[in-house]
């Protein structure tokens, strides 16, 4: 895997194009959603031990460092979606002249919508 | 040795469609539980938010909460052994992965509906 992930980004520094970086950044947030899925299903079965034990595992998170994690999970999804709809764009549209392009849409789209929740995020609550 | 190319299976397709499920699933979710709900009940964060949602309409939240978490365990099962798959695994090791993410899959989707359950019954 070490040195997997080694090849990824020689690939990407010998052969750097939006193609590569999307389909890097594709993977990571990929894998990163995977495991905060498993985590969140996990952290919210507190409920089944009770209202009382939910409340008290949700309180746990109304802190600063869980606020910073929550908008780094929000950055993930974002891109993952806006980059996920260019691929279904190219794979179901016929889009694949502008595969280049999108890609940097879907990074201006998904630099729109985080840093636009910073106030949801840090400054509302 | 190079596989030789074949049409898209039925997984292919329904990454797709989960995707696009999610897009739906995901946007709301943030919407109701980060954007309104959370900023209007900041002292308890989403538990009597949670409660009085599925209490207004129950129907319409069991089934779009229930459409959120079948989908997006598919497209995380489905991503990592399309990722595991990247790396020309072994047919056992295909065989084996293949069975750990359906046991998984199904684990989380029954402890999230079990919670969906409880979630409704807080809502009453």
């Amino acid at each position: 895997m070490a040195r997997e992930s080694l090849s990824y980004t020689r690939e990407l520094a010998k052969n750097a194009h939006e193609g590569m970086l999307s389909f890097l950044l594709q993977r990571l947030t990929g894998l990163g959603l995977v495991a905060y899925l498993i985590l969140h299903i996990f952290s919210l079965s507190s409920a089944l031990g009770g209202e009382q034990k939910f409340r008290d595992s949700l309180s746990m998170y109304n802190s600063p460092l869980f606020h910073v994690l929550e908008w780094a999970l929000l950055a993930a999804v974002v891109f993952h979606m806006f980059n996920g709809l260019r691929i279904v764009a190219v794979d179901w549209f016929g889009a694949t002249r502008y595969q280049r392009m999108l890609f940097w849409v879907a990074i201006a789209a998904s630099a729109v919508v985080v840093l636009g929740s910073i106030p949801f995020f840090f400054m509302w609550r | 040795m190079v596989e030789k190319s074949r049409a898209p299976g039925l997984s292919w397709y329904m990454q797709r469609l989960t995707a696009l499920l999610l897009v739906i699933g995901l946007v709301g979710h943030f919407i109701v539980l980060h954007y309104t709900k959370l900023y209007q009940d900041k002292t308890s964060l989403a538990a009597d938010s949670t409660a009085e949602r599925f209490g207004s309409s129950p129907l319409l939240w069991l089934l779009f909460d229930g459409m959120l978490l079948i989908a997006a365990m598919y497209h995380a099962m489905n991503g990592v052994y399309n990722i595991a798959s990247d790396y020309s695994p072994s047919p056992t090791f295909r065989r084996g992965l293949a069975w750990l993410l359906w046991v998984v899959g199904l684990a989380g989707s029954v402890v999230g509906l079990l919670l969906l359950g409880r979630f409704l019954a807080m809502g009453n």
